[in-house]
């Protein structure tokens, strides 16, 4: 269902040196697949995450959804299909910190045309379902590190995607985190999304949730 | 069609930064302000003197000598009075007076208590006071509200001791006071009997100030000006509506409004270029690149940002359209009322008559709006470009 | 001097207006020669960016040019005073035969924009910029159009003799001169005014069936004959004189402001009308914005027979 086709991503820097951040990145990902990409830090993970979600243009090649090209196409479609169909978790969480748990949760919906009670009704049972209900209106800079991954786990799912992105998402977590975020994992399979998970983490490997796993190492990919 | 919700995000991302924020909305309520003010009081002090014009005859006929005015002779009245359109004539005595020794600057006016149309200006306001029996003690006066007060300060209640140009001493005693509508006319005018106003300024038992034409149909004006210009080729003559274009002329004009435009707009931009030229902080670049990646396309952050700069110019405006409606007619307008009172202070103060042109309201708007929403575009564009992938790293 | 307040604040706006106007003009005349987006080039992703700027100053354009267009008018009209004979607005404008001209120049291009945005919608809802070259091109002769704008204004503003005198609504209307706006007002209201129902019942019917170029050319004779009937014939049961024949006392207090409504419902059921066969034209592409024009225009036709149809009510006789 999603397809890249050689990509490449190179970038030049301020000082005019070209860097090649991908090469020749080709790949076929299936519906409700569960697909890993390992690799160290530095080694375009997060750069193929971002193509795939359409944040980046690739320097040449291009990727597929639905057999639909993704890539070259205006922004106001781009927006639409992450909208639409894509949860992004990403390392930091990047949650905006003054605003409260929902609003951050529900700031992918406030561009589409449900209204603020159809909002509501989504929100809530995925507030409880991640144990949220009782912080919704707090400030997340003042939740804990677990409480704020919750979070951002439930801001990729209120648009109930099929995709699902994950760029290095237990990075910063300590062990018992890392744990629920497993539990996590299991209950986005059998909401039967497609997920594509980056992370140097080796420990991921070694689950059986993933039918694929890719290595990546300098821009370039590898099937172990 | 529109998303509220985008609204209600804008709206919010306002009250979040309202200490960034605050300063142009500060700065942008001052220039309000001060425009409105300006307008306010202009258009104020305009809507008095113009209710003060309707109460004016249509022309008065000045007889001028070397340039100045002098004392036009009476005869002139009943040749006018013949004119065909022309309703009455009447000659009037009256002048300025300045109280020896102090600033005040009292207007002093004739009235014949046997003549009905000296009276019939006044009429309704001295109505409650027995004129006619004023008739024999030539030697009373009336004063308007204002004046009296003023006459109180320098000592003079009941009575008045003027001084006659050849300097004899004219004593007058209160008859009451006259209330009036227009509050300019109370203020310093004074009324007492033609004869001791033509004692007092040494006016010529035959001649007049000048003199008033009332012409019933404002289409026949002009040909009677003409008649009357023709018929005495050394008269001035002054029509309500040379009157009302002059005073339009000053306030439009002279009176600062265009100062006060000009000097908004200036500022208007001056103050864009500071607020505009700060560029987007790092938390609003990481908000946006996190807005862009979870589905926000450019055209949603163009129209948050334009949202944002909306509230701000429009908070700007109301508060400022507040301040100055308290600043100029709960507190009179301190300062600002120089502009307009100028040279000739008049030493009464003039309390200003609340006033709400919704002409000028726009106007004020119309002038600051536009220019904020404007400047705002580049920036607002600037922040929709952000780049998601490279700010979440 | 005629520095009126109102007109100082319509040459602000106007210079604002042709500042971002040049701005865009610049940017526009780059896209409509280098825009190439299919290139993945670090040139074409600027070029891209930028057509999200002149996008937005163009929006906000139309935006200022709907303010400055009725505060032209007022502005003219706060100038009667300095203008021998003007009464109002209407002797202002026609003391100088560039001031009719000026007033339907700015009055097209607020079609004109109008239609651009319109466009501009249509063109984001492509997936390969297909309207995009287009529609800069078209910005471009906009950008002459706003040029004319400014030039007309020049020679108005120097035609405007203070000294001269000119006529006020009661000449200018009056089917016996032969100003512009006379020889219009020649046709007899016999003709007229079924001319003018009938139109709109042809706009109405070419819109409720989704017709783009009878609606099109119907409602630009609508709009023709909607403001000369309000001229000749509707002002008069709103003043409810028959000879005070003026379109600009409708927006005074005096008469409710009705002028406030009546104009841009005119002005906008017209343009939502024409718009299919606008777009037709322009860029072989149609919107449906029927159901606009249907309110509008009926809104407006419903508003203006209100008049003659209650006073002929109250006092059984028409004027």
């Amino acid at each position: 269902m999603i397809s890249l086709k050689k990509i490449n991503l190179n970038v030049t820097d301020r000082a005019g040196r070209h860097i090649m951040i991908l090469k020749d990145i080709e790949f076929e990902i299936a519906s409700k697949e569960f697909v890993l990409l390992l690799g160290p830090s530095g080694s375009g993970k997060s750069s193929l995450l971002s193509i795939i979600a359409g944040l980046v243009r690739p320097t040449s090649g291009r990727v597929e959804i639905d057999g639909k090209s993704i890539s070259q196409i205006p922004d106001q479609f781009s927006a639409a299909m992450r909208r639409e169909r894509i949860g992004f978790i990403f390392q930091k969480f990047n949650l905006i910190p003054d605003l409260s748990v929902v609003d951050n949760i529900t700031l992918p919906l406030y561009p589409t045309d449900l209204t603020r009670e159809a909002i509501t009704e989504r929100v809530n049972p995925l507030l409880a379902s991640l144990e949220l209900s009782d912080m919704a209106d707090q400030q997340v800079n003042l939740l804990s590190g677990g409480e704020q991954q919750r979070v951002a786990i439930a801001r990729a799912l209120i648009n109930k995607p099929d995709i699902i992105l994950a760029d290095e998402p237990t990075a910063n977590l300590d062990e018992d985190l890392f744990q629920e975020f497993l539990s996590i994992l299991d209950r986005l399979k059998s909401l039967g999304v497609t997920l594509i998970l980056s992370s140097h983490d080796q420990r991921f490997s070694e689950l059986d949730l993933f039918q694929s796993v890719y290595h990546l190492k300098k821009g370039v990919l590898s099937h172990p | 069609m529109i998303n509220t919700k985008l609204l209600e995000y804008a709206l919010h991302s306002i009250r979040r930064r309202f200490w960034q924020r605050g300063v142009v909305v500060l700065i942008f309520s001052l220039l309000v302000f001060l425009l409105i003010s300006v307008f306010s009081i202009a258009g104020s002090l305009r809507g008095e003197l113009l209710n003060n014009l309707s109460s004016l005859p249509e022309i008065f006929v000045q007889k001028i000598q070397g340039g100045r005015q002098v004392d036009i002779p009476i005869d002139h009245a009943f040749e006018i009075a013949s004119i065909a359109g022309v309703a009455e004539t009447q000659p009037r005595v009256w002048g300025y007076y300045i109280l020896p020794g102090t600033d005040v600057i009292l207007t002093i006016i004739g009235v014949d208590p046997e003549l009905p149309a000296t009276i019939k200006k006044y009429e309704q306001s001295i109505a409650h006071l027995d004129i006619k029996d004023a008739a024999s003690q030539s030697s009373f006066f009336i004063a308007g509200e204002g004046a009296a007060k003023l006459l109180k300060q320098y000592g003079y209640e009941a009575t008045l001791n003027l001084y006659s140009h050849q300097g004899k001493q004219i004593v007058l005693s209160r008859l009451g006071l006259f209330i009036s509508d227009v509050r300019m006319e109370t203020n310093d005018v004074i009324l007492v009997s033609e004869n001791s106003a033509r004692e007092l300024f040494g006016t010529h038992p035959y001649k007049a100030t000048d003199i008033v034409v009332r012409i019933p149909n404002p289409n026949e004006l002009e040909t009677v000006k003409q008649k009357i210009q023709f018929m005495f080729p050394d008269t001035r003559i002054v029509s309500t509506s040379d009157l009302k274009a002059a005073y339009d002329h000053i306030f439009n004009y002279r009176s600062g409004v265009f100062l006060a435009l000009l000097m908004t707009t200036f500022m208007s931009f001056f103050t864009l270029v500071i607020d505009k030229g700060s560029g987007i902080s790092l938390d609003e670049r990481r908000e946006i690149g996190i807005m862009k990646a979870v589905g926000w396309s450019i055209n949603n952050i163009l129209t948050i940002k334009l949202y944002e700069s909306l509230y701000i110019v429009l908070l700007s405006y109301v508060t400022g359209l507040l301040a100055a409606y308290i600043f100029v007619f709960e507190f009179g307008a301190p300062l600002i009322i120089e502009l307009f009172t100028g040279a000739s202070r008049l030493k009464p103060e003039l309390t200003l008559t609340p006033y709400i042109d919704v002409k000028l309201l726009v106007l004020s708007f119309l002038a600051i709006v536009p220019l904020y929403i404007f400047a705002s575009i580049i920036p607002a564009w600037r922040a929709s470009m952000i780049d998601a992938d490279e700010v979440m790293r | 001097m005629m520095l009126t307040p109102e007109f100082i604040v319509l040459l602000i706006i106007e210079s604002v207006v042709l500042l971002f106007s040049t701005i865009a003009a610049f940017f526009a005349s780059r896209l409509a020669i280098q825009f190439a987006p299919q290139e993945p080039s670090a040139h074409q992703y600027k070029l891209l960016s930028q057509t999200y700027l002149t996008s937005s100053i163009i929006q906000v354009i139309l935006f200022a040019k709907l303010a400055s267009f009725p505060l032209f008018i007022f502005a003219a009209d706060g100038l009667s005073g300095f203008i021998p004979g003007a009464m109002c607005a209407v002797g202002v404008i026609n003391a100088s035969s560039h001031g009719p001209l000026l007033l339907l120049l700015k009055l097209f291009m607020l079609y004109f924009i109008g239609s651009w945005i319109v466009i501009n919608k249509v063109d984001g809802t492509t997936i390969d910029y297909r309207y995009t070259i287009r529609k800069y091109k078209l910005y471009l002769i906009i950008y002459v159009g706003l040029i004319l704008e400014v030039i007309f204004t020049g020679l108005y503003l120097f035609d405007l003799d203070l000294d001269a005198i000119v006529s006020c609504c009661g000449t200018v209307f009056n089917p016996l001169s032969s100003t512009l706006g006379g020889r219009l007002l020649h046709i007899p209201n016999t003709i007229l005014l079924p001319s003018f129902y009938l139109t709109f019942l042809i706009g109405l019917y070419a819109a409720f069936r989704k017709e783009p170029i009878v609606s099109g050319i119907a409602h630009s004779l609508f709009l023709v004959l909607g403001l000369l009937t309000i001229i000749s014939f509707f002002s008069t049961y709103v003043y409810q004189l028959p000879s005070h024949q003026c379109p600009f006392c409708l927006l005074q207090k005096e008469y409710l402001y009705m002028g406030y409504l009546l104009y841009p419902a005119l002005i906008a059921g017209t343009f939502f009308g024409m718009i299919p066969l606008i777009l037709k034209l322009l860029i072989n592409h149609t919107v449906d914005s029927y159901r606009l024009a249907i309110i509008f225009n009926s809104l407006f036709v419903l508003v203006a027979s209100a008049y003659p149809l209650f006073y002929f009510l109250r006092n059984g006789v028409w004027l």
